[in-house]
């Protein structure tokens, strides 16, 4: 019996013969590169003689493609509802150092255009990390490089090891969810280094996945990455917050050396201790300075009270002086006194007559005959009566 | 969560000695009150160096698989 398909079915039937072909690389040339809604990617690529009409999301496209680039892609043909061919592509990949380069100076422009290698983005690491994540394949001499240098300079470290390819379809996968796992499972971490050893264009591609570079700059944690590449720099170490020459330059770049950092404490040390007996010198003058000062002001009080007790001295001799100045003038009118007493008069053969009042007579019209006088002499009195006053 | 023991604070160590250092460095010291100051910056010196005698790192592989 004749089976009849509807279309539907017809087409369901090819599909289901095409996937049994399995995924097919195919090589060939861009053409009409078209990018809709920022969501959805067609281009045909075509040789000499035929055209392949393909299609694929833009997350999906990890490198930058435009017209006349050498592309191999990677994917499953598809018959559409509508009749075509669909080539329905999982991956694309430059083809030949050419496309590689185009592919990388296209990415790189785009991603430059967005900011993310600006120098204001870069983050310096902390000084003496203590934890660091170390991201790259334990095969490789980049892993030993990094450690043994980084073991030379500095001890005490925590290395988080994550292994993952470096190279390879599933490198970028591998390190975006290795970055990821630093970043949200690693307690304290100060820095993130990816490191692998050089290689060509093509080796590094997993560096130049645009996801790559994304997950790069989008680090929480500051980046380290190096590369022991001898000629372009990648598109990840252009994102990194610090680019390395090489993996060993990475672990000289996170961490000083020892003798570094005991040089440094050496002088922290050494102007703490200059700074506290610089003060123990400036109080030591201070004191010197104040001891001299009292010293000096003794000496001068001292001297004061020696003048002083010298004008006192000047002074109680000239008071001296006077005082017996003074005895001798009253000695010497003490004398003259007594010598002119009455008493002293008297004695001399002098007398006083007085009337009988007791007023002394001076003149002989003091009295009249028949007064009653009293004479004093030195020895006593005597009364007696004027007879006769003659002048 | 992987753990990551702290001991000595390098970093916070080496900070205050620095502090410390700037601020004796800017102005006239008391010798009474600052003494605590000076020995504890000599004493953050010697933790520091003696933290630098340690040779060894420890490298911890995170097993994850991502294949």
């Amino acid at each position: 019996m004749e089976i009849v398909l509807s279309v539907s079915q017809c087409i369901e039937a090819i599909n289901i013969a095409l996937d049994s072909l399995g995924d097919l690389t195919v090589e060939g040339e861009v053409s009409g590169f078209s990018i809709i809604h920022n969501k959805w990617v067609t281009f045909d690529i075509k040789d000499e003689t035929s055209v392949l009409k393909c299609f694929m999301t833009v997350w999906s496209l990890r490198v930058a493609v435009e017209d006349g680039m050498l592309v191999r892609i990677t994917g499953k043909p598809n018959l559409r509802a509508k009749g075509f061919l669909s080539f329905v592509v999982q991956s694309v990949k430059p083809s030949g150092e050419g496309s590689l380069k185009r592919a990388f100076e296209l990415l790189r422009q785009k991603l430059a255009q967005e900011g993310l290698f600006a120098a204001e983005r870069k983050r310096s690491l902390p000084r003496f990390p203590h934890h660091i994540a170390l991201i790259t394949s334990k095969e490789a001499a980049a892993y030993s490089d990094f450690l043994k240098v980084l073991n030379a300079r500095q001890g005490g470290l925590v290395i988080s090891f994550v292994h993952t390819q470096v190279q390879g379809d599933d490198a970028p996968r591998q390190i975006i969810a290795a970055l990821e796992t630093a970043n949200t499972e690693l307690e304290h971490l100060d820095a993130i280094v990816l490191v692998r050893g050089g290689g060509s264009l093509e080796d590094l591609m997993a560096f130049n996945d645009e996801q790559v570079v994304r997950a790069i700059a989008g680090s929480r944690t500051p980046t380290i990455v190096g590369i022991g590449h001898e000629r372009d720099v990648s598109l990840a170490e252009l994102a990194a917050d610090i680019r390395a020459s090489t993996p060993s330059n990475a672990a000289e770049l996170v961490v000083r050396t020892r003798d570094e950092v005991l040089a440094d404490i050496s002088r922290l040390r050494l102007s703490l201790t200059s700074s506290l007996n610089q003060q123990v010198q400036n109080n030591q003058v201070t004191i010197r300075t104040f001891v001299h000062a009292m010293s000096n002001r003794l000496q001068q009080a001292t001297r004061n009270i020696a003048q002083l007790l010298q004008r006192i001295s000047s002074v109680s001799v000239r008071m001296r002086d006077a005082v017996a100045t003074t005895q001798q003038q009253v000695d010497s009118m003490k004398r003259m006194l007594i010598a002119l007493s009455p008493e002293k008069v008297l004695a001399r053969g002098f007398s006083i007559t007085r009337t009988k009042a007791g007023t002394v007579i001076k003149s002989t019209k003091d009295i009249t005959t028949g007064d009653e006088l009293v004479t004093t002499l030195a020895d006593g009195t005597v009364s007696s009566v004027v007879g006769k006053t003659a002048t | 969560m992987a753990k990551v023991e702290k001991k000595f604070d390098f970093t916070k160590g080496y900070e205050e000695l620095e502090g410390i250092v700037q601020d004796f460095e800017s102005r006239e010291l008391d010798l009474e009150k600052d003494l605590p100051k000076f020995e504890q910056g000599l004493k953050l010196a010697k933790q520091l160096q003696e933290r630098l005698k340690e040779i060894k790192n420890t490298v911890r592989e995170i097993e994850k698989t991502y294949s």
